[in-house]
């Protein structure tokens, strides 16, 4: 469960609200209104030194439309087969090939899939270079100072890290974005001078960028390094990381080792519920904040007066008995929702400003995205516990995530189950 | 009523654009990439994305806001997080390649 000592809340610098709102149906319909609007105060203006564009009406849909080219339709096809596969590929020769004298590979989950996300955030940025597991570890290492700096939810020594993330940040434009943005300038003008197709020129950010797709980016240059750390290295890591620790952890305690259990892990409509229940019980985002622009009266009777800010307790929604059932509190893979509810609640958010990669880790089709391939891959190679060292959660957070969750994979050709 | 809406060659095989109906209300024309073609209301059931921006895959246009597809031939929703479909209107085709929708007769007002 997330915590919610006010303690922690006042460590963290959250800002003061009018209201909360914890059922299901409230938070819904708050994040599908159009009468309420974003908040922002995480206390990291240092880092994002005014680049925090505070995106509605036509300018927001002009920004998703240009960056849901990178994950919907033919973008999330390509990433998962140019990147994603071979990424997951790639981390098993790695943990395989340091494998012990019996060959089984003992390895932390977090790491592994961190390593992973990393490499896949740093395609979708079009970052160079970051095209094997050590050169995805080598740019975790450098980004995680910065990116906990950035995170509100993080409690410990706030103010010194946003010194370091503020010095880190110059550091990673020098090493990573400059590079990187040169390289795709050349590539576009190679493209307008006709000496590079058009469908060669990467999928990425940068390329959005460089191409002019949105004129924030132009106008201020450090919007698109900022959005490339906070938004793609940041929130498109953190979340894919940890949801995929946890959709491990659920399944290895829901399967506890029954051979039938087990082989239901490889049928693609099961395990696509399973992720489902997992980012119901176990959201990365447990709170977001609202402010209504004009005076509102939700269909449950609750009053919310114009300006007003309103808490929502995404975790408490998510478990909203009247909804998900008496037993909400409980993992269940098998679980029927009402109609016209969400499987994995508010996990995504809801409404205009719902999570740009929804369809990275479920698929276009709700099946087969970067999770599905993992667990499956993970699942095939008989992962579990290594019960000589027992997962570890993180403290110092709000976030409810593990810090260490060390596995063990059987030696190679005795794996799979399927 | 029969609402002329473009031309065939206007259209190519794989894409989709925007026409409007008489009441000014846009609809997504979608050609698919076997010819035919099919027509369903632009406005996403999910939130105000315009289907007619978005992209077809096979038999399905997918939302360029928040992802969701929608079967063009029968304007059922194929993926979360739309849980509604958008209405879908019969295209005719004329004998000089024009495309026509046919809408529905308005009932008569007293």
């Amino acid at each position: 469960m997330t915590k919610y000592l006010d303690a922690d809340a006042e460590r963290a610098g959250l800002r003061g609200y009018d209201l909360n709102l914890t059922s299901f149906n409230e938070v819904m319909e708050v994040l599908r209104s159009a009468k309420f609007v974003t908040v922002m105060d995480d206390r990291s203006e240092p880092f994002r030194a005014g680049t925090m564009l505070r995106l509605e009406g036509p300018d927001h849909r002009r920004r998703r439309q240009a960056m849901g080219t990178l994950v919907r339709a033919d973008g999330q096809r390509s990433f998962q087969e140019k990147v994603v596969m071979p990424t997951i590929r790639d981390g098993f020769r790695q943990v395989y090939a340091n494998a012990g004298s019996d060959g089984r590979a003992r390895f932390d989950l977090v790491s592994f899939l961190g390593d992973i996300f990393f490499r896949n955030a740093a395609a979708l940025i079009g970052l160079s270079g970051v095209d094997s597991p050590a050169a995805a570890r080598q740019l975790r290492e450098f980004s995680v100072p910065m990116l906990t700096a950035t995170d509100f939810m993080e409690l410990r020594d706030r103010e010194a890290r946003m010194r370091r993330a503020v010095e880190l940040k110059q550091e990673f434009f020098e090493q990573y974005y400059c590079p990187a943005l040169r390289r795709h300038e050349e590539q576009a003008r190679q493209c307008e001078a006709g000496e590079l197709a058009a469908e060669e020129m990467p999928r990425d950010l940068l390329t959005l960028i460089v191409g002019n797709r949105d004129p924030s980016w132009a106008a201020e240059p450090d919007v698109g390094m900022r959005e490339a750390i906070v938004d793609l290295l940041g929130a498109g890591t953190s979340t894919s990381m940890m949801t995929g620790v946890w959709a491990v952890h659920d399944l290895l305690t829901w399967t506890d080792g029954d051979p039938g259990r087990t082989r239901l892990v490889f049928e693609d409509e099961f395990l696509a519920a399973a992720i489902h229940e997992t980012l119901r019980l176990h959201t990365l985002v447990p709170y977001l904040w609202r402010r209504a622009e004009e005076d509102v009266a939700l269909a449950s009777g609750v009053k919310i007066e114009r300006g007003q800010c309103v808490l929502l307790e995404v975790d408490k929604a998510n478990r909203d008995e009247s909804v998900f059932g008496a037993a909400a509190d409980t993992y269940n893979p098998y679980r029927k929702v009402p109609p016209k509810t969400y499987p994995y609640g508010v996990a995504f958010g809801a409404g205009r400003h719902m999570c740009f990669g929804l369809p990275v880790v479920l698929g276009n089709d709700g099946v087969h995205g970067s999770h599905a391939a993992l667990i499956k891959a993970l699942f095939a190679a008989r992962v579990s516990g290594d019960p000589d060292d027992p997962p570890q959660k993180a403290a110092d957070t709000l976030r409810d995530k593990w810090s260490r969750y060390p596995v063990v994979l059987q030696p190679r050709g005795q794996g799979t189950t399927s | 009523m029969r609402h002329q809406v473009g031309l065939l060659n206007e259209l190519e095989p794989g894409c989709v654009r925007q026409a409007g109906l008489p009441d000014g209300r846009p609809i997504c024309l979608a050609r698919t990439v076997d010819g035919q073609v099919f027509a369903v209301d632009d406005t996403c059931s999910h939130e105000d994305g315009a289907l007619s921006e978005g992209e077809l895959i096979g038999n399905e246009i997918q939302c360029p806001m928040h992802y969701s597809r929608f079967d063009v031939r029968t304007g059922e929703p194929r993926s979360l997080p739309a849980f509604d479909p958008v209405q879908t209107f019969q295209v005719i085709l004329g004998e000089n390649d024009e495309l026509f929708v046919e809408l529905p007769e308005q009932a008569p007002t007293s």
